[in-house]
């Protein structure tokens, strides 16, 4: 007999409560991607040497497990800061072309750790439900690849620290709006 | 049936993607001026544009009714439907659905527009049984805005027990009244033959048998009558012993643990098997009685009719156990109509029923004792083994008695390779009917 058994009131799982709805992903999706999008932000943006370096790996399997662990903002923005040392400190100065499928990837990274902090594992999502918003989220990145773009294309040319510091002060800008203020 | 909506839905909140997504942001943009690496900017710069997208709030909450429908609930049929008022830019709801017995469900649904979702359970319990509890939570379409968790409560529902048409049931020997569905033998005005006798005072001059006079009496001095046997109708009274309510796993039983909404329990057997036998024999014409051994009141009175069926099914979907057996009093025999046939549905795990049956056949009533225990799941644990070791010899040894004592006892719950219980019912309808008690005095009847 499985001593498991002994202790375990239901031999089978209880019943569901039906309810008729689109087509469904499961919930534990969102951690499965949150897991990828990370150890490809990461792993990519360090250099190849540094792939079988213990202190890399730990530091891999730290943010990892930390933003799989707990799926929130904090820890997804930690996670996106951490990516941004890496690119400071291993990229090709001024502008990494890499940024044109980190940014995606990065904002890939942030809607999972959302949908992860709000949808349990053993979660149904309707398939519609992740596609709501896909136009404003298509706008976001094609406006982010088109400064990008321009970015690039700026930093070829003579007069880059006017060019920087135009397009910091417009991400300010960017920023300051985003605060929160009251509705 | 509707329940009200979400009463007085909280307002929108910032959720922490807001606050977490500017601070991200500056802490990038800080380091891409002072490296001069604009790529770190561009880096939080989509999280930020879709952030901006949702720097206010939408206008209004997001609003839920959940629809019941009215009328008989019989089992498995307990739905509703869950009907969403969406926000104008709010397309995301988050439902947890809840209801006893079942897992909870999480579901992340699309609400662009009012929307509705149908929800049904599992159960095939049948009597009072609460239903949907509802959690709803609503988010804007980047998860920067939300609107706290709102609660919807189902309403309480009485289920009402399901019948299966049953063939010929037993029914008493001794058949009661003037008129009813059944030959009683009593001399009287039917339709089945009796004799031909020589006309007296009282008989119908309309039953003269002519053929039978010209020939017996060709001067016709003594008319010869056709002399009919009266028709009668049954009573049945059904005994439901609601004190225990088990389930098949036998873990659960005395209370403890969660039993299974999709296992019938013994009252839900019982349940189902009085109302089929009422059916049939309501449907025949015959008059039914209801006798609840787990409750002091007044029993429902032998009638017949649609409308006393229904009273009887919502009589038997109200019985349940009232406290617990180790408690409970000991029953007295209830009043049994004169000449009625007892059905008792019970679970024979105490002598009490047994001791009814012995005081009823005493009285000369036929008994057919239903038993309700549902097939048990298999036991695992050794001390449970054990004690439903010793359960079921005690219980075997009662059946074995009633047996002895000439009382049929029909298990309702049985096998896929076991006969239904309407074939022994049937049978046990064809022996009473060919094997009759001595046949009580014949009287005429009267005019």
């Amino acid at each position: 007999m499985n001593p498991l058994r002994r202790f375990n009131l239901r031999d089978q799982p209880l019943p569901t409560i039906t309810t008729t709805t689109g087509p469904t992903i499961p919930g534990w999706t969102f951690p499965l991607v949150q897991t990828l999008t990370a150890t490809t932000l990461l792993t990519t943006t360090a250099p190849t040497t540094w792939h079988t370096h213990p202190l890399f790996l730990t530091i891999l399997a730290t943010l990892t497990a930390l933003v799989l662990l707990r799926p929130t903002p904090a820890t997804a923005g930690l996670l996106l800061t951490a990516t941004g040392a890496l690119l400071w400190t291993t990229g090709t100065a001024p502008l990494d072309p890499r940024i044109l499928w980190l940014a995606p990837l990065a904002h890939t990274l942030w809607r999972a750790t959302w949908w992860a902090a709000h949808v349990p594992p053993t979660a149904r999502t309707e398939i519609t439900a992740l596609l709501t918003g896909w136009r404003r989220t298509a706008a976001a990145i094609g406006t982010t690849e088109l400064l990008a773009l321009a970015a690039w294309a700026v930093t070829t040319l003579p007069g880059l620290e006017a060019a920087i510091l135009l397009g910091a002060l417009a991400l300010a800008a960017l920023a300051v709006l985003t605060l929160p203020r009251e509705p | 049936m509707t329940t009200p909506t979400t009463d007085r839905p909280p307002a929108w909140t910032p959720t922490t993607t807001r606050h977490a997504a500017t601070a991200t942001g500056l802490v990038l943009l800080a380091a891409a001026v002072l490296t001069g690496r604009p790529d770190l900017a561009l880096l939080a710069a989509p999280i930020l544009l879709t952030t901006l997208w949702s720097a206010t709030p939408p206008t209004r909450p997001t609003t839920a009714h959940l629809h019941q429908p009215a009328g008989e609930t019989h089992a498995g049929q307990l739905t509703a439907t869950l009907t969403l008022h969406p926000a104008p830019t709010a397309p995301l709801t988050h439902l947890r659905i809840t209801a006893p017995g079942h897992r909870d469900t999480h579901t992340v649904i699309a609400t662009p527009t009012t929307r509705e979702i149908p929800l049904r359970l599992a159960s095939v319990r049948t009597g009072p049984q609460d239903t949907f509890h509802i959690a709803l939570r609503a988010y804007d379409t980047s998860g920067v805005w939300e609107q706290p968790p709102t609660d919807l409560h189902g309403a309480r529902r009485l289920v009402l027990p399901a019948t299966t048409p049953l063939g010929p049931v037993p029914l008493p020997h001794a058949l009661r009244g003037l008129t009813g569905p059944h030959t009683s033998r009593r001399l009287g005005d039917g339709t089945e033959l009796r004799d031909i006798h020589p006309f007296q005072p009282g008989d119908n001059p309309r039953r003269i048998d002519w053929r039978t006079t010209a020939r017996r009496s060709p001067d016709l001095t003594t008319p010869y009558t056709r002399r009919t046997l009266a028709t009668a109708e049954a009573t049945a009274m059904l005994v439901l012993d609601s004190r225990d309510d088990v389930g098949p796993d036998i873990r659960t039983w005395r209370n403890h643990g969660t039993r299974r909404p999709d296992d019938p329990t013994s009252l839900d057997l019982a349940r189902h098997a009085a109302a089929s036998i009422a059916r049939q024999l309501i449907e025949s014409g015959d008059r039914v009685a209801m006798e609840d051994l787990g409750r002091r009141r007044r029993p429902v009175p032998p009638a017949s009719g649609r409308r006393h069926l229904r009273r009887l099914t919502h009589a038997l979907a109200l019985a349940h156990p009232l406290d617990d057996r180790a408690t409970s009093h000991t029953i007295r025999p209830p009043q049994i109509p004169s000449g009625a046939i007892v059905y008792l549905f019970t679970t024979l795990l105490d002598d009490d029923t047994t001791r009814l049956v012995r005081a009823w056949r005493t009285l000369a009533h036929p008994v057919v004792v239903i038993d309700t225990l549902p097939t048990l799941h298999p036991i695992h644990q050794p001390h449970l083994r054990l004690a439903w070791r010793i359960t079921r010899l005690e219980r075997d040894q009662r059946i074995t008695d009633l047996h002895h004592t000439g009382t049929p006892v029909i298990h309702w719950a049985t096998h896929t390779h076991e006969p239904p219980p309407r074939t022994h019912l049937q049978a046990l309808a064809r022996r009473t009917h060919h094997h009759p008690s001595p046949t009580p005095r014949t009287t005429r009847t009267p005019r």
